[in-house]
């Protein structure tokens, strides 16, 4: 014979405090957990959304696979364009993307404060190898001008008017002029100021490039580019895929995703084993009442389903008061990190995960309770009363 | 005295499981909690070390990562001249990455005799007499030896970079003790050849720490028309920015550390709530007997207090002894910094546990000692 439905709920309405309290642990897990999928999320596909597999990256031997490092004779591009075939041409032009990628600091108009920014250095070719940039807002710049991603306000850590276009910034010791603001949804490009190319150079004091990006119409015909990398020694670069490039830079991040992962599980023990308790605790409580239970036909397991019932209407509940305050802290947070900044993603998989972690720690915590019930003598727990 | 600690250990024994979880549920919130905090304590030691108020970092102008970063060499003499300047180290800093990382690889090139003598360096293993003798010889940092399990005689290589372990050393400054000390024409050499000559910063040192903003702007001004001008900052201030991304990791583990204690300060609550309801009647014999309300408190109290104790310095302790045994640091810009489970910061986590968990008790265990006996007795 099994127990009502309604007999776990009223339990739960019995002891207020009890539940709201344990509902109160269950969604500040689901808080955290849902933050920690963000987190890891959020710079996994900034990473992988920043590198097509059509598109291949020519950069220094020396420079250890790093963008920064490299540097490249500009010449490279019109070598490039001359000699390999397949590379994608949009209305005639190639698409070839001579680069500059350095760290530099940067200062807002009328401000004291050295901020620490990503500048690219690119002509408008770049738009054509790098497609998932839209200019959202203004236009592309011209001369004195840049453009930024969205994300910049994020990677500076000032506030988007600050930005916007029409206002001024300095950098590499000249005064640029906002002319756009771009998008690359989802990629660490968004977090990057673009600025011209030959301007950049000049005012950097570099005439050389740090990568040249090519856009191949199939990306089967890469193989020429690459036999073209390794046969001309003299200009000593290698290329690489730029989404296996992006994977690098995301591997990289691994040892720190671990590091969240592990603070997971710890809250995550720190909910069972305490979890555990106050539903070990509940039964021991009960006993002449489950007891009872038993004694009139009742049996363990219809007990038991309704103690697991119990613990999975709490820590959903729990769960989702939990996602509802992501929803209000996380969602949408930019996070500066490693030269960039990435947003927050908290998507459907987040969500689903969380709450499917959250009913399971409460399955878990259940443990301990469930042996109690399954052990019970009857006539004892009677008697104890 | 004696009838009440026993009092308490026998409560605390008749349920075991009960106790047991508890215990690991707040071990496990501590050992989390010592984690993030460690991180933060090493942040703090690495931006506060003795020499950094009268110490100015020489970088190239509007650049933060080292790997950015081209001075000339020769700069060198024209800094050492300026008056209020004891002493100019040019260094050359090769990394794996200028990003966050749990593995930071991180050379320092220089010379030698004056960063010995400047960082106080002291060789704790080797010979320090074949580095300075070998050109392709390293001085491997404590910090990064233990955490990389190298030892005196093993060969590194990374990218074209390949040493020689000629000994191990310890320094005054904990991120001193992350980096690998080469050979500045070693490390010159490993690079591109048109940056032969170049170094990435310089550490000055200055007779008065009062001079420093003085001697910066001489310096700055001196090379803001060289083809590669200066930023010259304090290198507590040059900390403080090159570890910005850092401490935004840090916020977000603290963010974890704070849930992390929330829940205990819930769930502990909620076990006392339940203790003390399921022991109404044991505290009503308490009230027949003459115990008064102050005893009965502070049975409650001790009661908890001995709970967290015991299971925050299980926490607190196997933090500990994790990271003596993996030693961890996380690196950003080449400046490492390391997990600190400093003693104060051990005692502060266990303070911080037992206020918790008594701050979330002291409301049941209030009204459960003032209720009467004939009111506990006849709730039975």
């Amino acid at each position: 014979m099994g127990l009502p439905f309604e007999y776990p709920l009223r339990n739960l309405s019995r002891r207020r405090t009890r539940s709201t309290l344990i509902a109160a642990a269950c969604a500040l897990v689901a808080a955290v957990l849902v933050a920690a999928f963000a987190f890891v999320g959020g710079l996994d596909k900034s990473f992988q959304r920043s590198g097509r597999s059509d598109v291949a990256v020519l950069l220094s031997a020396a420079a250890q696979r790093d963008l920064v490092r490299s540097a490249l004779t500009p010449q490279v591009a019109e070598l490039v364009t001359a000699e390999i075939d397949g590379i994608l041409r949009v209305h005639g032009v190639p698409a070839v993307s001579p680069e500059i990628h350095m760290a530099t600091r940067v200062r807002l108009a009328g401000k004291s404060d050295d901020l620490q920014g990503f500048v690219r250095g690119v002509s408008e070719r770049a738009l054509l190898v790098h497609p998932e940039v839209t200019i959202v807002e203004g236009r592309f710049p011209g001369v004195g001008e840049i453009a930024v991603g969205r994300l910049v306000a994020a990677r500076l850590g000032v506030e988007p008017a600050d930005i916007a276009p029409g206002k001024s910034l300095d950098m590499e010791g000249g005064t640029w002029r906002i002319a756009g603001v771009f998008a690359a949804p989802g990629s660490t490009t968004e977090a990057e100021i673009w600025a011209p190319l030959y301007e950049l150079q000049g005012k950097a004091r570099r005439p050389d490039v740090s990568a040249v990006f090519v856009r191949f119409a199939e990306p089967g015909e890469m193989d020429a580019l690459e036999a073209f990398a390794g046969r001309r020694l003299d200009l000593e670069m290698i290329m690489i895929v730029a989404r296996e490039y992006y994977a690098e830079l995301a591997a990289w991040f691994g040892p720190i995703r671990g590091l969240v992962w592990v603070m997971v599980l710890l809250i995550a023990l720190t909910v069972v084993f305490s979890g555990a308790n106050a539903l070990q605790m509940s039964v021991e409580e009960r006993s002449s009442e489950l007891a009872t239970l038993r004694a009139i036909g009742f049996a363990p397991r219809s007990i038991l389903a309704s103690l697991v019932l119990e613990a999975l209407v709490l820590a959903a509940a729990g769960a989702l008061v939990g996602l509802l305050l992501a929803q209000f802290f996380v969602r949408g947070t930019a996070f500066r990190i490693g030269m960039g900044a990435f947003r927050l993603e908290v998507d459907a998989a987040a969500i689903a995960m969380t709450f499917g972690i959250v009913l399971f720690l409460a399955l878990l915590g259940t443990l301990p309770a469930a042996v109690r019930v399954l052990r019970m003598r009857v006539a004892f727990a009677l008697k104890d009363d | 005295m004696r009838f009440w600690i026993k009092l308490v250990r026998r409560q605390l024994g008749r349920h075991a499981v009960r106790t047991t979880l508890t215990m690991l549920g707040v071990a496990a919130a501590m050992l989390l909690f010592v984690g993030v905090e460690s991180l933060a304590t090493g942040l703090d030691m690495a931006l506060r070390s003795g020499e950094s108020a009268r110490t100015l970092i020489v970088y190239r102008k509007n650049r933060f990562c080292p790997q950015t970063s081209f001075l000339p060499e020769r700069y060198r003499s024209d800094i050492a001249r300026i008056e209020g300047v004891e002493s100019a180290l040019p260094v050359k800093v090769f990394l794996n990455n200028c990003r966050a990382s749990l593995d930071l690889i991180a050379f320092h090139g220089t010379d030698v005799d004056d960063y010995v003598r400047d960082k106080k360096v002291r060789v704790v293993d080797g010979d320090f007499e074949r580095f300075r003798r070998e050109e392709q010889a390293a001085l491997v940092g404590r910090d990064f030896a233990a955490r990389r399990g190298m030892k005196v005689g093993d060969r590194f290589r990374f990218g074209d970079v390949s040493v020689d372990v000629a000994g191990i050393f310890e320094a005054a400054e904990p991120a001193t003790e992350g980096v690998i000390l080469t050979h500045l024409e070693f490390l010159q050499r490993a690079g591109p050849v048109d940056r032969l000559g170049t170094v990435t910063q310089f550490e000055v040192r200055l007779a008065d720490a009062r001079d420093a903003e003085r001697v910066a702007d001489v310096i700055d001004a001196r090379f803001a028309t060289a083809e590669e001008p200066t930023d010259t900052r304090p290198k507590l201030e040059f900390l403080g920015t090159a570890t910005r991304d850092l401490r935004e990791l840090l916020r977000f583990g603290r963010a974890f550390g704070i849930v992390c204690v929330l829940v205990v300060l819930i769930l502990v609550a909620n076990t006392v709530l339940m203790s003390l309801r399921e022991r109404r009647r044991e505290f009503g014999v308490f009230r027949t007997l003459g115990y008064g309300t102050r005893e009965l408190f502070g049975l409650v109290l001790a009661e908890t207090a001995v709970l967290t104790a015991v299971g925050a310095v299980l926490g607190v302790g196997l933090a500990f002894v994790l990271l003596r045994v993996f030693p961890m640091s996380l690196g950003v810009e080449g400046i490492a910094v390391r997990f600190e489970a400093r003693p104060t910061l051990l005692l502060l986590a266990v303070a911080l546990a037992v206020l918790t968990s008594l701050c979330a008790t002291l409301p049941p265990a209030f009204f459960a000692a003032r209720r009467r006996a004939g009111e506990l007795l006849g709730a039975v």
